[in-house]
This record gives C-alpha cells, structure tokens and sequence, in this order.
C-alpha cells in the first residue's frame, strides 16, 4: 500500500500598506494632525463634509508621497489626478474617499529585502497613491456608535506590492523596510500603536495535488496594526487555504473569487467579513473639485537631491566600507539616528580600536539583538485545529446607530 | 428720481455714495416690496429683513463717519439659496436642507458683504438646481412676473423673479446648464454665467461641480459688471478657482470694438427653437451690425447634443455630491423606526433619502450612480466627457473666426406653470442653448432682445474665456441701442415708496 502523494503548496502575498504622513496639516485642508487631541476639534467644513466645501491640496502630502513613491524606485507619473471612490461608511462624512485611480503618484517600483543567508529578495510595487483618510468610530458608548472626526481628511500614503511575497516572515520583513524607509525619508512616524500604518495582506495559496496546480480564493485580511499580527494572520491563512482546499475541491479563486476577510487577535485566527460587499461598487470618476497636478520642471531632482541614503544602501555600503555582515547591518541601519551615532563613532577612530571579535560581540548583543532574532524567526504556528469563527458571531460591523454628527465643535 | 425700489444696483450704490438716499431707507423700500409681491410671485424661499436693517444702518452710520465702504453699499442684493450662509437656513430648494444651517458664509456671500452689499434673502430654486422652471423646489415655484401663471425659468427663477419685479436691486444665481440665462431671458433681465473659475465655488452647495459658476442676475449690463465685480477674482480655497484678478469692466464702454466679429449659427438654432425666438434673434444681429459688427455665419452642428451631453455629466457629479445627504451624516433625518431585525443604517439613509428628496432630483441621483457604475462607465460617462471635449472643440473653433458666438437664451418664450412638467424630453430641451457655455466653461451673457405675446424674449452672447469684459461691453452698446432691457413687468415698477 502507497501512501497518496504528499500536496504542495506555495503561499502567494500581496500587500497593501497605508501609511499616515506626517503632514503639519491634513491633505485636502488647513487643519492640523495631531493625535490624542479632544473629538472633533481638529476639524473645518471641508474635512466635516459641509456642502459646498472644497478640498485644496497639500503640495507637502505629495512630496512625501513622491519622495516615498522613487525611494522605491517608482516611475514618477508626469500628471498626478484625483478620483473620488464612493462608499457608504459612519466616518466619511462626504460618502466618497478622495483617493487616487488612474493616474496615481508612482507607478512599477521595487523594494530589496536583505535575506539571512546575504542574498537579495525583491519584491515590486505596483504603485504608490495618496488618499484621505477616513474618522474613527468608537464604540464605547452603551447604545451608540460616536464619530470622531479629527483624522478624517489625513493624508495617507497607500503602497501597494506586486504578490512576490512567498512567506509570513517575508511579508514581516517587507512591511519593516517600508516602515524604514518612510522614517528614513522622514515622512511618517510609522508608530504601529498609533495606527499611523496598517496593513492588508492579500492572501492565497498554489496548491499541487496530483500534478495539478490550484489556487486558493485571494483573502484580504484587513487593517492589521502590528508586524506580529501580519505574519500570524498570513501564516494562517496559509494553513487555512490549504486545508480548505484539500476538504474542498471547489475552494478555489476560480470559484470562489476574492473575499475580505478581518483578524481576531485574540483568537489568533481570520474570520468571514463582509461577504455581501465582495462585489464592490466604487464608482470611481475624476473629481471635478481638484485639478490633475503636473510636476513642475526641477521639482522632483530637488525631492531627489533632499532624499537621504535609504536603509539598504547604507547596509550594502556598511558591508563594503566596512565588512559588516548582513545582521549587523541591518541593527546598525535600523534608524537614521543609530546608523549616523555608529558611522559618527567610525569617523572618530571608534573602529580601529576595535577588534573584529570584538565588533561582533558588541553589535549582537542581547538587547538589540532580539529584534534581528524576531525578524528571522519561524514562521509562527497558528492554534490550528480551532474551528473557523462564524459569520453571525463576528459580523464586522458591529456598530449599530450613528448618533454623532459631524457638527462643529 | 424713481422710487428707491426702482433704482439699478449701481443707480442705488451711487444715491448711497451721494447721501440721496440711506441704505436703511433702501432695505424699507424694498422690504415693502417683497412683502406686497412675495404671495403673488414667490421669489423669495427665505428673507432675512432684520438683518438686513441692522446691516444697512451701520453702513449708515459708517457713511457718516465718512468711511470708505464697498461699491455695492447702498444696495439691497438676492442670493440663490445654495449659497451657504452662516445665518439661516441654505436649503437648496429641497427639503433634504429645510433644517441645514451651514457653519460657514460661502466665499461669494464674503465678498458680497465685503463690498457693502445687503443681502436680504434666499430665492426659490429647483431643488438641488434639477430643473428649469422652479417647479422641482421643495418651496416653489417661482413666478414670472410679466403673467405669473407663467415659469420664471429655472433653476435659480426666483432670483430673476425678484430682479424683473424689483424685490432687490440685484441677485446672485449659479449656473450649471444654464439656470442664470434661461430665468433671466424668461424675466427680461441681463445674467451672467462667468467663465469656470472666475469665481470662487467654495460653499456653493455643490451640484455639477465642473459646470457650476456663480453670476449675477441684473437689470442691465453695467449691474451686471458691478456685481461680478464685487465677487470675481482668485480665491485659494476653490482648487478650481482661476488666478486672475477681476477683468476690469466696472464701467463698460458704450461702443463696440472695431470691427467686432459675430458668429450666429442660424441654421442650428433654427432647428431647436421657436419662429418668435429665431426672430429675436435675427434682430438682435441686426442691431449689432447697426452698431458696427459684423454677423458672420457658423456651423455648430455639436450644439443640438449639448444638454443630453451635460446632463449625464451633471447628474453623475450631483449623485456624488449629495451622497453625503443621507439623514446621517447631513440632511433630514426620518422620524420612522426600522422594522425589528432589519438593518437599522441602511433604513435610516433609504427613508430619509426617500421623503427628503423630491422626484426629479432623485431621477438625476439614479442617473449619475447608473452612468458612473463600472457597467456603463464607458458608454455613457466616458463617452459624455469626449462629447463634452468636442464641443469645447467646436467652440474654440468657432472663436478662431469670431470674437464672440450669439444663441438665443432658450428655445421657447416662458410657458405656463405645469404645462412642461410631466415632459422629461422638452424639459430638456430647455437648455440646448445654454448647455455649452457651461461644458466648454465659457462666459455667457443673456439679456432681453424681444417680446412675444407679452413674455420676454432673450438672446445670449458666449465669449471665449475670461471674456467678461468683451461681453459686458458688447450687452451695454446693444442696451444703448435698444430699450427691451427698461421695460418692466406690468404692475410692479413706479410704485410709490411706502
């Protein structure tokens, strides 16, 4: 007696990240982003949604978004334009999102992420666009649902990667030297507690069974707010798929299409979203409130020339100049303010001092040396044999009233 | 002199400047006059009489003082009402707004104050600007003061109304397909659609966004250049808003340049509009070459397509533009409760949309969120913009050969309320003449050129871009030949103040 061939099967990922620029004021209007400040005081008629209102462009929001946009080597597009993007939701106020469609800041880059053994993975961008954001529900209130509308109207920075991303680790790495990037640039704070970055893996699995090659539903799984979270949902929905799929032959994208889906942190496990809203209506058109915006000659060798050496750069020189390996370059290039204290050090005779040994004992130790661990780890298991989560019990939208208008303070 | 009622905007600005007259004594008269006319005509969806005392007897006192005021000091001025105000109600014509106090003045509504103005109310519009008659306004309709069993026009008729029956010394309207120049034309008055981006749109309730401008509503041309005056110019919170100054036509020459050049498309307009309405055309050509130009032949075989063309772009931009109407995020809020176990948000917005908008402006909604679904996107959104793109094409042809383009204002003398309601087709056909101005955003000037059985008759002039001042000049020359512009609807001129 054979046993039946072993199945194969390849994670696929793509990712959408969003990024909050740190922008003095918000991306259509004059008012100021600032965190923590009381409800609804950071906000003026245009990002309120008053009728008759007008959004105006913030020039700085886009030259952070094409700063960001040639960091990772993107095609600068000569004409830039705004499309709104309609959809129903308690904190956008106007019922459409100003975002970017057709003609979006940058198109077709790529990010190198260093691998452990020294090699290179690159991962493409698809493009990188610049949109508003929305406010924030809060669900406290016993009977209520109450808007928050100080972020509405941020100026956030979506980048979105070609599905090059073969593993949860993979994905985690990415999303860091994106965060690096974005720090080094000095466009965002990229502070994951702040929600100033959320991501949103698309997942899906090749399954090979019998020589023959399977693909598993794409999965959006939305707005994740840690690194951790991201390669714990992936890692499940790797297994997830999977397993769906050699119970069912018929889960595939083929027959099943796309589908979003959200992350219980506490669970550690995906559950069903919005599945009614699969087929999404956007009815994206060109907004007619904001002209195209046409890169001015000069305009981007000057974001060029202020742009710094990026984390990457600095590690490939690191090792060239100085022979340091691929872990400790990547400690030592973590921030612009490490890498500038070690290199400022170097500069002052700090590294003849020192021995080879010695400069490898010093740069893995303990306490900086776990986050080089944690970016290397195993894929983390997810609690496997838990039931998948219903859709009744975990409905998305668990709101039930709007009560708050968007009123001014 | 005439009774301060009578006077022009720049007859009132100028008795004010003078000392002639007061503007306390300015807001009576004409606060008399609405109140003996308002139940007759309904030209007025809200007046703010108080304050419009308050205001004028401080620029009163300001006089005295021997301050330097605004050129529009002394006169008692209309604004439509989508004009945000940050006192009272701006409801656009519908209920959906009955209860909606902006929190802010619109740019427009600024300037005007700025420049002493005296706004003393808000006039019957179509709801949300979806018409052309004033019979879509959750208020209306307006009247037409020459027989008011008749339309003012539409959409801003109430403000032509309250022009032509000297409830304001002038009137501020918005024009998306034509709803300045086609009441304006109805109501024997001058209009003004300014060229897109001569005037700030910031809050102005927005409609069809790229076609949209805000213009004056006149008795004659030079009101007219006194009142775009007072509110043209670059404004940094419209995105949209050109950055020019003003054009300079305060005062416009009473001749027509030399050898000024009119295209008429004769063979066009002959087909979409009636025999009275070509005639007053024809002799408003004949009095443009009394005065020296010449009237040159033109094909503008687009032009027939106008309105089809923006009303899908228009509906597309309305259905975007008042998706945030939806009881709760703005506007009427429905007092039913959803059924048990239904879904409570989606009740809430499908009851409020469905007692808060009236028919016609919910057609345009369904319209614009049809044309705009990935389904039709291209049949019929994207192919509205390259039509649109032809005929700005068309028009630009046009002013190689020509300095400016003469149409008739609207294909039909003014019809009797409810005679065209139930007739989607020649609602339509309202606007064949007006409609591309606003897709090419170009500046029109409509003013008085005819009578028939009684009703007024009006043409209109298109100039190219940022041509105001061209096309004041050639309105006024036409208006010191001419004297259609001076007569008054019966019954409402030469009163005695109270």
């Amino acid at each position: 007696m054979t046993l039946p061939p072993a199945p194969k099967a390849r994670l696929i990922v793509g990712l959408e990240i969003h990024v909050q620029l740190r922008t003095a004021t918000k991306l259509f209007c004059g008012c100021a982003v600032r965190f923590g400040a009381p409800p609804n005081s950071l906000t003026c008629p245009v990002c309120l949604g008053h009728p008759g209102a007008l959004p105006v462009l913030n020039r700085e929001a886009l030259r952070c978004a094409a700063k960001t946009a040639m960091a990772l080597g993107c095609r600068i597009l000569p004409r830039t334009s705004w499309d709104r993007k309609s959809y129903w939701y308690p904190d956008l106020p106007k019922n459409y999102q100003i975002s970017q469609n057709e003609f979006p800041v940058g198109l077709e880059g790529a990010v190198e992420l260093p691998r452990a053994d020294g090699s290179v993975k690159t991962v493409r961008i698809r493009r990188v666009h610049l949109e508003e954001d929305a406010g924030k529900s809060l669900h406290d209130a016993p009977d209520a649902t109450l808007v928050d509308l100080n972020r509405a109207g941020t100026a956030l920075l979506e980048i979105v990667t070609a599905p090059d991303i073969a593993s949860p680790e993979e994905a985690g790495d990415l999303a860091r030297e994106i965060r690096r990037i974005v720090r080094y640039l000095g466009v965002a704070d990229a502070d994951m507690q702040k929600g100033h970055m959320r991501l949103e893996p698309n997942v899906n699995c090749a399954v090979e069974l019998d020589g023959a090659e399977a693909r598993t539903p794409i999965v959006e799984i939305k707005n994740l707010n840690s690194f951790r979270a991201l390669e714990a949902a992936v890692a499940f929905e790797f297994e997830r798929q999977t397993a769906a799929y050699l119970a069912d032959p018929a889960y595939t994208l083929e027959r099943r299409g796309k589908e979003s889906r959200g992350w219980d942190e506490a669970a550690l496990a995906t559950f069903v979203q919005r599945r009614k809203e699969e087929a999404h209506e956007y009815r994206c058109f060109p907004d007619p409130d904001l002209a195209p915006y046409e890169w001015i000659a000069g305009e981007l060798d000057e974001l060029a020339r202020e742009t710094p050496e990026l984390p990457q750069a600095r590690r490939r020189r690191l090792a060239r100049e100085l022979g340091i390996g691929q872990g400790d370059a990547l400690l030592i290039a973590e921030d612009r303010a490490t890498g500038d204290l070690f290199e400022a050090a170097v500069a002052a005779g700090a590294w003849r001092e020192s021995s080879a040994s010695a400069r490898a004992t010093r740069c893995s130790s303990p306490r900086i040396g776990r986050r080089a661990i944690s970016s290397r780890r195993r894929w983390p298991r997810a609690p496997a044999r838990k039931p998948w989560p219903s859709t009744s019990s975990t409905s998305g939208r668990a709101w039930r009233r709007t009560r708050a208008r968007p009123l001014p303070a | 002199m005439s009774a301060i009622g009578d006077l022009s905007a720049c007859e009132a600005a100028a008795a004010f400047a003078r000392g002639d007259i007061t503007a306390r004594a300015a807001v009576d008269a004409i606060a008399a006059r609405i109140e003996r006319f308002q139940s007759r005509l309904n030209a007025y969806a809200a007046t703010a009489v108080e304050d419009a005392r308050e205001r004028a007897e401080d620029l009163d006192r300001r006089r005295r003082r021997g301050e330097a005021l605004g050129r529009l000091a002394g006169a008692v001025l209309a604004i439509n009402d989508n004009f945000a105000t940050a006192r009272g109600v701006t409801a656009c014509g519908s209920r959906m707004l009955a209860g909606y106090h902006a929190p802010y003045d619109a740019a427009a509504v600024a300037r005007i104050v700025a420049a002493g103005g005296i706004i003393i109310g808000k006039t019957v519009m179509d709801e949300f600007a979806a018409g052309g008659t004033t019979e879509t306004s959750a208020v209306g309709p307006a009247r037409n003061p020459w027989d008011p069993s008749h339309t003012p026009g539409g959409a801003a008729g109430g403000g032509a109304c309250a022009v032509a029956a000297r409830l304001c010394h002038g009137g501020y309207g918005s024009d998306t397909d034509g709803s300045i120049r086609l009441p304006a034309a109805f109501c024997g008055i001058t209009g003004l659609k300014p060229t897109y981006g001569r005037v700030s749109r910031y809050g102005l309730a927005a409609c069809g966004s790229s076609l949209e401008q805000i213009g004056p509503f006149a008795r004659d041309a030079r009101d007219a250049a006194l009142l775009l005056s007072a509110i043209a110019g670059h404004d940094p919170r419209d995105a949209t808003s050109a950055p020019l100054p003003p054009p300079d036509c305060l005062v416009p020459p009473a001749n027509l340049p030399r050898g000024l050049r009119i295209g008429f498309p004769r063979a066009g307009c002959e087909r979409s509009c009636e025999p009275a309405v070509l005639a007053s055309a024809d002799d408003a050509c004949a009095a443009f070459r009394a005065l020296g130009a010449r009237i040159a032949p033109l094909a503008m075989p687009l032009l027939e397509h106008a309105a089809a063309c923006l009303r899908v772009i228009a509906a597309a931009e309305a259905a975007s533009n008042l998706a945030r109407l939806d009881g709760a995020h703005f506007g009427h809020r429905t007092a039913e409760k959803a059924p048990p176990g239904g879904d409570e948000t989606e009740f809430l917005c499908a009851a409020s949309r469905r007692e808060g908008f009236g028919a016609e402006i919910k057609r345009r909604i369904l319209l614009g969120t049809l044309v705009l679904s990935s389904g039709r996107y291209e049949s019929c959104y994207a192919k509205a913009l390259r039509v649109r793109r032809l005929i700005k094409e068309e028009l630009e042809r046009a002013f190689e050969s020509c300095d400016l383009v003469l149409l008739p204002a609207a294909p039909a003398a003014p019809f009797k309320l409810g005679e065209k309601i139930a007739d989607p087709a020649a609602l339509l056909r309202l606007h064949v003449f007006t409609a591309g101005a606003n897709l090419a955003g170009v500046p029109a000037l409509s003013f008085p050129a005819g009578f028939a059985g009684g009703l007024p008759l009006g043409v209109q002039l298109l100039a190219p871009p940022f041509g105001e001042g061209l096309l004041l000049q050639a309105g006024h020359a036409f208006q010191q030949a001419t004297d259609w512009h001076l007569r008054a609807p019966p019954g409402v001129a030469g009163e005695e103040d109270a």
